[in-house]
């Protein structure tokens, strides 16, 4: 079975994503992906898919329509939303899927005290991978069609999932309950003054407008430098956080270039990459150091949590 | 020939090689990436996601949920006692150039620069055969080296909104080709009409780490001829 939608409005910045691609960044390209890989998989899985792929939004999202078949789709993240069915309004529901037919449409209004929600839909979308990945990166225009994002009255085709039902989890993700970020030493932590680097763990930090999902600009108090602020351009990641020369770090984020040249005096342990990534600009955060066990328990217990949730899930 | 292991964040190992810029010291971190690829593949040693060269580190991701540190630990203690053999040969490129002044348009600004004339400048230019050090900043983008210092020159104050793709540039001991259009600083020399990127292609890209590159000098109608069939006939 087939089905056709319409993005009749696109939002902010809609992009088609998945895990991303590897083995590629030592020619330039970042893994990329989904910002929050936790949420895609949870809307994957509501919808019947195994891993496809999902819409990621920011902010204020997009609306699309059903203009062919019947097709089930979840919303997921902190979203505020309405569905249009049969002719009839209704306020949406996150993390539950439901099944939309001919005409009906998703409304998305905006994401709440958070930056990225997902839409996924119930089937194959019709669209060949890019290096084994669906993920758009409309920068470096890798992906399907170029990698752009989304734009308006777009269409895309799904060979649409048999035996739909609609679903929905008796145990939701957590929401965020505070802005504390977690990190590892950096490889050019000991560049730090010493001062700084409690500075640097004893005050909040704000996160700055000019951030994407390449990079998060904060702003707080200066870091200083006692070696150098330029090393040999290395192999970067996501997470870490590079201080330049005018002492206010960047956290390098999902969509990161692959090499860069500044001092880097910590990492976002992986536990903590999706709280931070949501936290919206103009928000104070703090960090904390932590060891790599933590680092590692945090994180293996995180995939725990993300499994137990999956696994609630229930017919409607 | 590894100075140094060190854990960068939880999910990836940073090996640093030597502190400097130079091509022994790449051409070890080049050969441990080799290597590493080769033992993962014939292995199937699971959970790596990238292994990153850079000038003199490489980097090694790994996903948790397949793996654990204990195992990339193991996985370079291996590599760490191999005998490098640098004997593995350099690919060896040739890069079509075309060097007229609307497509080189810093040529005249580096005449004032270095103080040689234009045809000095592309002499020098063609006589190095380059090193390439990494690829980075954006997909297929090559840093390759080591310019001759008589052509020594400064990235320019206030970078560029945007230059071409395929444009050839270079600053410090550096020389690079932009793949795609983009904003940048380095000074322009000329233009390839070669594709160094097609995300379409099984082999996407021109140049590889370790890869030994030489330039062409072509006149316009030849680039003109070139750059058709690259760019017009196929996506």
């Amino acid at each position: 079975m087939k089905a056709k939608i319409k993005f009749s409005n696109p939002g902010m910045l809609t992009t088609i994503q998945d895990y991303g691609r590897n083995h590629l960044q030592d020619i330039g390209i970042s893994k990329g992906g989904a910002a929050l890989p936790s949420l895609m998989e949870i809307g994957n899985e509501l919808v019947g898919n195994k891993m496809q792929c999902s819409f990621e939004f920011i902010f204020n999202g997009p609306v699309v329509e059903i203009i062919e078949g019947e097709i089930s789709v979840a919303v997921t993240g902190h979203v505020n939303f309405e569905i249009l069915k049969n002719h009839k309004l209704e306020k949406g529901t996150c993390f539950r899927s439901y099944i939309l037919k001919k005409d009906d449409q998703i409304i998305i209004k905006n994401t709440i005290d958070s930056v990225y929600g997902y839409i996924t839909f119930g089937g194959n979308i019709q669209l060949s991978k890019v290096f084994d990945s669906f993920s758009c990166n409309p920068r470096s225009k890798i992906g399907p069609r170029d990698g752009a994002k989304i734009k308006k009255d777009e269409l895309f085709d799904f060979n649409v999932n048999e035996n739909q039902s609609e679903y929905k989890l008796t145990r939701e993700p957590d929401k965020q309950s505070n802005n504390k970020i977690r990190l590892l030493e950096g490889p050019q932590f000991h560049f730090f003054e010493k001062r700084s680097v409690q500075n640097f763990f004893n005050n909040p930090y704000e996160i700055t407008t000019t951030t994407d999902k390449m990079g998060m600009r904060l702003s707080g108090s200066k870091i200083e430098n006692q070696l150098t602020s330029n090393i040999k351009s290395e192999a970067i990641i996501k997470g870490a956080i590079q201080v330049p020369a005018d002492g206010q770090p960047i956290i390098l984020l999902t969509d990161h270039q692959t090499i860069g040249g500044y001092p880097k005096i910590a990492v976002v342990i992986s536990a903590d990459f999706e709280k931070l990534i949501q936290i919206p600009p103009k928000s104070m955060i703090t960090f904390k150091k932590v060891n790599y066990k933590e680092a590692q328990v945090s994180y293996e217990l995180n995939q725990k949590t993300l499994k137990n949730i999956i696994n609630s899930k229930i017919q409607i | 020939m590894i100075k140094n292991i060190l854990e960068y964040g939880d999910q990836s190992v940073l090996l640093d090689f030597g502190d400097e810029i130079k091509k022994e010291i790449n051409q070890n971190v080049i050969f441990v990436f080799k290597k590493l690829k080769q033992i993962i593949k014939e292995n199937k040693i699971p959970g790596i996601q990238n292994i990153i060269p850079s000038y003199n580190k490489l980097v090694i991701q790994f996903d948790l949920n397949l793996t654990k540190l204990d195992q990339i630990h193991q996985l370079i203690s291996i590599v760490k006692n191999e005998k490098i053999e640098i004997n593995f040969k350099p690919k060896k490129i040739e890069i079509p150039i075309c060097y007229n002044l609307e497509y080189g348009i810093d040529l005249e600004r580096l005449v004032q620069i270095t103080k040689l004339n234009l045809e000095e400048i592309i002499e020098t230019h063609l006589k190095t055969n380059f090193y390439v050090y990494m690829l980075g900043f954006m997909p297929g983008f090559p840093y390759m080296g080591d310019l001759d210092p008589k052509l020594y020159s400064k990235r320019l104050t206030t970078p560029r909104v945007e230059i071409d793709e395929g444009s050839v540039i270079i600053v410090e001991e550096f020389c690079a080709i932009y793949p795609y259009k983009s904003p940048g600083g380095w000074n322009i020399i000329g233009k390839t009409p070669l594709r160094l990127f097609n995300q379409n292609h099984s082999n996407p890209n021109l140049i590889n780490p370790g890869d030994e590159v030489s330039f062409k000098k072509i006149t316009k109608n030849e680039f003109l001829k070139i750059w058709r069939s690259n760019y017009e006939s196929q996506n």
